[in-house]
């Protein structure tokens, strides 16, 4: 009992007490009716929410007895900590519901009557510890649903709610029978007594009963393909109500199937599977769908089978320690984000999928429908996010490896058509004023998905401090996030510099990581902060933009400081929504964004489900543990090598990049290449060392190399054939990052600290580049090389530092790059890797020629038309100068970061290192960069004065410039665009498995009901096949 | 031979009644011969409750003068479960034909093929 004395049987009496007096309210006066309501509405959510702090702060279980007899005798409900939670949540998410419910219902009593009866249903089910009354309560939810369908007044509303009611009375009848018959079997009603009495499932009429009650509750739960009614309530109920049926009435119903559960201990494997088939068919179905409501129906049910999976998988394997906090998390999660996006798409007036909401000019709005969506996809920071990580993991130690395959698969799935839909709501609504004027927002429309989206954070704090992941790495980011959204009115400029100085006050809050990632560290925030500064260029408000950049690369930092698998995860997530989000700024962008979103989220969960199942082998969390240990587990290390590998655009994978790196705004593309990509980087790095001593290595080493070359040459070739300078450095940089992944996959010392000296040469060069090219851009207002030309007279600067950037990324001597090429074909050949060797050299070449191309399009020739007007900003040209500084001082003093960059790589290095023993000296001996620049920079000038010849006769410049930018490496013939086709090919057969799986639900009420009835079948004839334990 | 028992007759009754039921549900297109199915099907189950309560020569669950240690009664039980049953599938029962007065005004036909706007 708690200090006011509340009890949850207050519910009840509250409940029929409303319930009976409101019709007698509603003849004293509209203005009784409605105070009637509120004291009914409060007092329930009181009497749930209060006792349920009190039981859940002592642990002790309220027992209710009624009649003043004991159970068997009488009927009696529960309230332990379990159904406190559970009924706490969806009263209070009742009462929320209410307010944006409020407009439609307030008119007459019964839909009053109706909500609260409905509500005190659900309670009922899930306290009450009878059978019988479980069927009973089931009945008075259903009753009131029925009635509140009635407010759907279109004919697919009267149709749909017809539907509901014919397949929820199957379902109904099947439990009304199976709970009579399993009491003539066992000859108890009282569910602790029927779990004691364990009837079989073999028995026939205990197990027909059994079966009939599993099928009963099943169906309640929409499954697939017996559910289509529940998918034609969602799309035509008021909003408010189907959010109702979804999040309050769902819980009610898998709660009173949970307590049933003990009863179907054997069957577990069959609910999983069944739940399974339901996750999945939702999930694709809905990638269909244009109706919003109707795809929020899809989600829903899908989020049930998700939570049916947990439940029946972690009662399985025993999993009792974490069950309540991956359940409750879950559930939690789909309560508050599904309840908020059904109310804020009623708000919004939402129809089709593809119809643009205008939200990109209403921020808060945008938010919000961001916040639920990313908690629906199960992303940080919400309570979803950390259940499911869980799960994966418990799933792993318990070897389920097709299950994690099937829940991930779904999940993509269902973030495609949550993101889809979001990006495009995004866009500007073709609407009159007077249209708009009609739209505008009430309190009661705004006030419950903020209260939703207020309890989500909560939640998410919360699971983060039970899964231990509620560190400052995790918080700061958000935090610094949250700060500069609250100075979004501030200037453009201003909010740029207070960017830079939250990051960089930030990242000295941030632990600091050891070894490698030590390294990163510092290199990738000076980066960042150097190439974000180029911001200041873009006047403006530029709202969303600097919240995004701070996440963006405050989490980088935390990413490299994770210590653990989750620490990692939750960092590397917080990554992909910020990049995400940067790019769906601009709207032409926002269909790159998704691709990049899609295959982003492909790749976090492959690496989710490899280092769930590498965790499990390891029996430890922590990353540089399983690194110590080491792994051979194949199959995790192919998911996680594959996850980094889509994030780092190898060939094949690298589908997402150019066109994501095109369309963003240019500051934004230039810290996605030069900074973000460096994260998968790190990532193979950690895997390559994962695999160094295990019997993987080799093959794991050639595979990757190759890979990384093909990508290398694939990514030159193609540059070559861009005609636009974003995307022609959008391929150089899938190129460069093919040099790292060749250079991880040498598994050595030398291969390593190359990749390492490649990572900060290619975040220097390509900073400079695409901020260059944003520059030229600017002037000349287009990235078409066709339109350029000639600009080394108006942009000499600019010109300069390209020239740098080029030269030091093409190998050539004296710079940067030069080393770094050198010391690849060294490693390649202390390997033996001739074959390599060459491919790497014709992959150099190939890269020169585009630079050349670029450099000659841009600055050479005759001037274009357009012609620029002048010197890029100055904004844009500090940072550049800053990073070809960092250029220059790494070519000439290239100790500067080997040594430490050796040393950070020495210790992790097993006893089969073949550079033991040798001191730094040695190895550096391999690498005299003296005679051999001095002898390079003679053939550079040469070929300069050779080329500066040339250039006098003035009728062979345009020809050759001419040539140079408009000859194509390949003819088209032999470079078919494969990795296109491909997914291209991937995408339709989806669609058409899609299409195919919802042909089933044709809107008819028979067929409706027939499919129930089979349902009900297949569980009866499955059921008594299960082996005894 | 001897008479089969009460509860036999009534359990193949409540059984036929239910299969009869969902036979009418499947089979008529027309909307209310759908919730004349619906309401067999809860008469049939509502017979089988009670027979599955009946006890071979058992009297009413009454106590009275002359009940002893050995009188046998019925389940009462059983008798209790119907009564609700019975009572919800009325109600049930009665928001279906509503509907279906309903739906009957807004299309002006009861054939349910007509009702499938939603779909897939």
């Amino acid at each position: 009992m708690s200090a006011l004395h509340l009890h949850p049987l207050g519910i009840y009496l509250f409940g029929l007490g409303g319930g009976f007096l409101l019709p007698i309210l509603y003849q004293v006066g509209k203005r009784w009716l409605h105070a009637g309501f509120v004291v009914a509405m409060l007092g329930m959510t009181l009497c749930a929410v209060v006792p349920a702090l009190s039981v859940l702060q002592s642990g002790e279980t309220i027992e209710i007895t009624t009649a003043g007899a004991l159970p068997p005798v009488s009927i009696n409900l529960r309230f332990g900590p379990w159904e406190a939670a559970v009924s706490a949540s969806a009263t209070l998410a009742a009462a929320m519901l209410a307010i944006s419910f409020w407009q439609t219902i307030r008119t007459k009593y019964v839909p009053l009557l109706l909500f609260l009866i409905a509500t005190m249903g659900v309670n009922g089910l899930i306290q009450t510890r009878d059978l019988f009354n479980l069927f009973v309560f089931l009945e008075i939810l259903s009753v009131g649903t029925y009635g509140l369908l009635a407010l759907s007044t279109s004919r697919a509303g009267v149709q749909a709610a017809f539907k509901y009611i014919t397949a929820t009375m199957v379902a109904s009848a099947l439990v009304l029978l199976g709970a009579v018959l399993l009491y003539k079997a066992t000859g108890h009603l009282n569910i602790d007594l029927l779990i004691e009495a364990a009837p079989p499932l073999a028995a026939p009429i205990a197990g027909t009963a059994l079966a009939m009650v599993l099928a009963g509750f099943l169906i309640e739960m929409k499954p697939y393909p017996a559910g289509g009614w529940g998918l034609d309530v969602y799309e035509t109920a008021p909003p408010p109500l189907a959010a109702f049926l979804s999040v309050v009435g769902s819980a009610g119903l898998i709660f009173a199937l949970g307590k049933l559960l003990p009863l179907y201990d054997q069957a577990l494997g069959l609910l999983t599977v069944g739940a399974a088939l339901t996750f999945l068919a939702s999930n694709l179905a809905g990638l269909r769908q244009q109706n919003v409501f109707r795809l929020l129906g899809y989600s829903s049910i899908g989020q049930m089978a998700l939570l049916l999976i947990a439940l029946a998988v972690l009662t399985d394997i025993g999993a009792n320690e974490v069950a309540p906090y991956v359940l409750f998390g879950l559930f939690v999660n789909h309560l508050l984000a599904k309840a908020g996006l059904f109310c804020l798409a009623g708000a919004l007036r939402a129809r089709r999928v593809d119809q643009p909401l205008s939200l990109a000019a209403k921020p808060a709005l945008a938010l919000l429908l961001g916040v639920f969506v990313v908690a629906i996809a199960g992303l940080p920071p919400f309570p979803g996010f950390w259940a499911k990580w869980e799960l994966i993991l418990q799933l792993a130690e318990a070897q389920r490896p097709v299950l994690i395959g099937v829940i991930l698969i779904g999940s993509l799935f269902e973030a495609a058509y949550l993101f889809r839909w979001f990006f495009r709501a995004l866009g500007p609504a073709e609407k009159s004023e007077s249209e708009e004027a009609d739209d505008a927002l009430t309190l009661q429309d705004v006030l419950p998905p903020v209260g939703f989206a207020i309890f989500l954070a909560i939640g998410g704090a919360a699971g983060a401090m039970a899964s231990g992941a509620l560190t400052i790495s995790t918080v700061l980011p958000l935090l610094a996030g949250a700060a500069l959204l609250l100075a979004e009115p501030l200037p453009g400029r201003i909010k740029a510099v207070a960017m830079l100085a939250i990051v960089a006050a930030g990242s000295l809050l941030l632990p600091r990581p050891e070894g490698i990632a030590g390294l990163f560290g510092p290199v990738l925030l000076a980066g960042g902060l150097v190439i974000a500064f180029a911001g200041m260029a873009w006047p403006g408000p530029r709202r969303g933009h600097y919240p995004w950049v701070a996440v963006l690369l405050l989490s980088i930092q935390s990413l490299l400081a994770a210590p653990t698998g989750l620490a990692f995860y939750t960092a590397w997530e917080f990554v992909t929504l910020a990049s995400a989000f940067l790019i769906a700024r601009r709207e032409a962008a926002r269909g790159e964004a998704l691709r990049f979103l899609i295959f982003s989220l492909a790749a976090a969960f492959c690496l989710m489900a490899g280092f769930a199942m590498i965790a499990a082998d390891a029996g430890t969390r922590s990353i540089y543990a399983i690194i110590a240990l080491g792994s051979g587990d194949g199959l995790g290390v192919a998911l996680l090598v594959t996850g980094f590998l889509i994030k780092a655009a190898a060939i094949g994978v690298h589908v997402w990049q150019p066109g994501a790196y095109a369309e963003a705004t240019d500051d934004v593309t230039a810290l996605l290449s030069a900074v973000v990509s460096k994260a998968a980087i790190f990532g193979l790095l950690l895997t390559g060392y994962l695999v160094l001593r295990s019997q993987m290595e080799v093959e794991f080493g050639r595979t990757l190399a190759w890979i990384g070359m093909a990508t290398t040459i694939a990514g030159a070739l193609l540059a070559l054939r861009q005609a636009e300078t974003k995307r022609l450095l959008a391929y150089s940089s899938m190129s460069q990052l093919g040099y790292i992944v060749t250079a991880i996959g040498l598994m050595g010392h030398l291969g390593w600290v190359t990749a390492l000296y490649l990572v900060a040469s290619h975040m220097l060069v390509k900073g400079i580049l695409f901020l260059a090219v944003a520059g030229v851009a600017h002037r000349t207002g287009s990235s078409l090389l066709a339109d350029a030309g000639g600009l080394l007279r108006a942009m000499p600067v600019t010109a300069a530092m390209v020239a740098v950037a080029l030269l030091s990324m093409s190998g050539l001597p004296p710079l940067m790059g030069f080393g770094s090429k050198w010391l690849l074909l060294a490693a390649m050949m202390e390997k033996g890797w001739a074959e390599l060797a060459i491919a790497g050299a014709i992959a150099t070449f190939l890269g020169l020629w585009y630079m050349v191309r670029l450099f000659t399009a841009l600055f050479l020739g005759p001037p274009a038309a357009g012609g620029a007007r002048g010197e890029a900003s100055p904004a844009l040209l500090l940072p550049q100068v800053l990073l070809v500084g960092g250029i220059l001082v790494l070519s000439f003093f290239p100790k500067l970061l080997m040594e430490p960059v050796s040393a950070a790589i020495d210790p992790e290095f097993a006893a089969t290192l073949v550079w033991q023993g040798q001191s730094l000296e040695t190895i550096y001996g391999l690498w005299d960069p003296t005679p051999m620049m001095l002898s390079a920079l003679v053939a550079v000038a040469v070929l300069t004065l050779l080329w500066w010849t040339a250039v006098r006769d003035r009728r062979v410049v345009p020809t050759a410039r001419a040539a140079l930018v408009s000859a194509s490496p390949l003819p088209p013939a032999l470079m078919p665009p494969l990795a296109i086709t491909f997914w291209r090919g991937v995408t339709a057969g989806t669609n058409r498995v899609a299409d195919t799986v919802r042909r089933i639900y044709t809107g008819n009420a028979q067929t409706y009901v027939l499919l129930t009835l089979l349902y009900f079948l297949a569980v009866a004839v499955a059921l008594p096949l299960i082996p005894a334990r | 031979m001897t008479a089969l028992p009460v509860s036999t007759v009534l359990m193949v009754t409540g059984f036929g009644l239910v299969l009869l039921g969902y036979s009418a549900i499947l089979i008529h297109r027309n909307i209310l011969k759908m919730v004349i199915g619906f309401s067999l099907v809860d008469s049939g189950i509502a017979i089988i409750v009670v027979a599955l309560g009946y006890v071979q020569g058992g009297t009413a669950p009454i106590l009275d003068a002359d009940t002893t240690a050995a009188t046998v009664f019925v389940d009462p039980i059983n008798a209790a479960l119907a009564v609700t049953a019975i009572v919800i599938g009325f109600a049930v029962t009665a928001i279906t034909l509503a509907y279906a007065i309903r739906l009957y005004r807004l299309h002006g036909t009861l054939n349910v093929d007509a009702f499938t706007e939603s779909r897939e």
